[in-house]
């Protein structure tokens, strides 16, 4: 029998975490995000989400710190890390001259799903998403929304464990927008565990069971609306006092007054 | 989906059964079976990935050709033909005579060999310098594949492959008809001239391997594919001037 791992083991754990370009990008970035929720990471422009993820899915290297993917150390093990979890990036790449079905075939063999496997998965995932009638068209003549669908079908054809989005709602048209987030919704159901970027902030508050807030490559709050609503507050210990958000603050109001909190102390 | 791997991955479907404990108690992932060694892309699924190389070569090319209108595929394989047939007439009228008088191993036969192989080489250099840039540094697959369990290792070591047959094949459509001719003139050892080729190729991409990775590191990224372009440029207008 495979051994199974703890409900309440993190999907991704970062301790520490450093990484520098002319400047520090992620200064000493520790957060943990639980199995089976769905984790918004915000931040202003520059604050050092993208590098982060960009790091947890291993196309950067640390300068220091740890990675944990599902209890697999990333920096030491980062193929088994890689197995586990998808990414899709703010612009993600498809192939304009291969189909809908035959990119899912590329992403399933990049992974090494069997092909009978991946067939099966590729129509599942066509059917969920509402890609049946362009599915063997040629992605050049697909509409941004549809890309953005057929490459979150390629990040879950694999069935990841852990799926990190950059910013995967924007661009998207109204209907496109509801029918991914209605997907992230039913894997996160199922127990896959999902942090996405977003500046679109009624997303996060709608979808995100926690909150991290990243400023200046790290992390200045974190946990559910309610719970950053006290820390914008300084309703929590130690956090001080900054004025009052109302118990109804919308996560924009909250979301500004920590960054602004932040900036001053800084 | 045609292609099928031997490998089954060690982490179960979302509703997979993975042990009896209460699903609710789990982290739905096993770490059976995962090793921390190896990557998924092997040696037998190289082919694999060949194949999709070639796939988006050919119909990149295909579309160039054809400027992006369908339905003229014909006229590519007709005008295509004609290019090789005259070619090919090209170089009866060029070297039959030199053959008919014979060809020996003298300076003159040297140095005009040497010359076309130096020629044919900077032509090369010229194509894989672009070619070696486009696929360490831009190609936009890059983040799917450096972030899937492929191996990285296996995946540039294809296309590097993939750089020295495509500028070998391109030196070829022009060498080709010279060649043929030589052997029907001449016997088949000129046949060789192909090996030679793919030689000549591999030497090129590895010197332009060696030039990109030198202007990465001394220039970096951002200016590396310009630098690049120049060089190459300044290669390719050698070669027809040289011609």
């Amino acid at each position: 029998m495979p051994s199974a791992v703890p409900f309440s083991t993190p999907a991704l754990q970062l301790k520490s975490l450093c990484k520098s370009f002319d400047q520090p990008a992620v200064d000493h970035l520790s957060l943990s995000v639980r199995a089976g929720e769905l984790y918004a990471l915000l931040g202003p422009n520059g604050a050092g989400k993208t590098t982060s993820l960009r790091m947890v899915a291993g196309l950067l290297t640390p300068d220091a710190g740890e990675i944990h993917v599902c209890n697999i150390d990333a920096r030491n093990a980062p193929i088994d890390a890689k197995r586990v979890m998808a990414w899709v990036p703010d612009e993600p790449l498809i192939y304009d001259r291969l189909s809908a079905f035959e990119y899912l075939e590329f992403v399933a063999g990049l992974w090494g799903i069997d092909a009978q496997r991946a067939e099966a998965r590729a129509h599942e995932l066509v059917d969920l998403l509402g890609l049946e009638d362009k599915a063997h068209l040629r992605c050049q003549g697909l509409s941004r929304g549809m890309r953005q669908k057929v490459v979150l079908a390629g990040a879950l054809i694999h069935e990841p464990r852990l799926i990190i989005l950059d910013e995967p709602l924007s661009g998207l048209d109204a209907a496109s927008a509801r029918q991914v987030k209605q997907v992230l919704r039913d894997h996160v159901a199922r127990g896959v565990t999902v942090i996405l970027t977003t500046h679109i902030l009624e997303v996060a508050e709608r979808m995100a069971d926690r909150i991290g807030v990243i400023a200046d490559g790290r992390l200045i709050a974190q946990g559910t609306l309610d719970e950053l609503r006290r820390q914008a507050s300084g309703a929590l210990p130690g956090a001080g006092r900054h004025g009052e958000l109302g118990h109804g603050a919308s996560l924009e109001d909250v979301f500004l007054k920590l960054v602004a909190v932040e900036s001053q102390a800084a | 989906m045609s292609q099928a791997t031997a490998y089954r991955p060690a982490t179960p479907g979302p509703l997979a059964e993975t042990t009896s404990t209460p699903e609710s108690e789990q982290c739905p992932i096993s770490l059976q079976n995962m090793t921390t060694t190896d990557s998924l892309i092997s040696v037998q699924t190289l082919g694999w990935f060949a194949r999709h190389e070639l796939t988006l070569f050919w119909r990149d090319w295909l579309m160039t050709m054809s400027a992006g209108k369908r339905g003229r595929g014909r006229a590519i394989a007709i005008g295509l033909a004609i290019f090789v047939v005259l070619l090919h007439a090209l170089a009866y009228a060029m070297l039959a005579p030199a053959f008919k008088s014979g060809v020996g191993a003298d300076k003159a036969t040297f140095v005009m060999i040497s010359g076309s192989l130096a020629l044919s080489f900077f032509m090369m250099l010229s194509q894989t310098l672009e070619s070696v840039t486009r696929a360490f540094y831009a190609r936009a697959d890059l983040e799917l594949i450096l972030s899937s369990p492929a191996s990285s290792r296996h995946v540039f070591a294809l296309r590097i492959a993939a750089i020295v047959l495509t500028s070998a094949a391109m030196a070829m459509l022009l060498a080709a008809p010279f060649i043929h001719l030589a052997a029907l003139l001449d016997g088949w050892r000129w046949l060789s001239a192909y090996p030679v080729m793919i030689a000549m190729s591999a030497v090129a991409t590895a010197v332009s391997i060696m030039v990109t990775i030198g202007l990465f590191r001394t220039i970096g990224p951002k200016r590396t594919r310009l630098a690049a372009q120049i060089i190459a440029a300044i290669v390719g207008a050698s070669f027809l001037i040289g011609i």
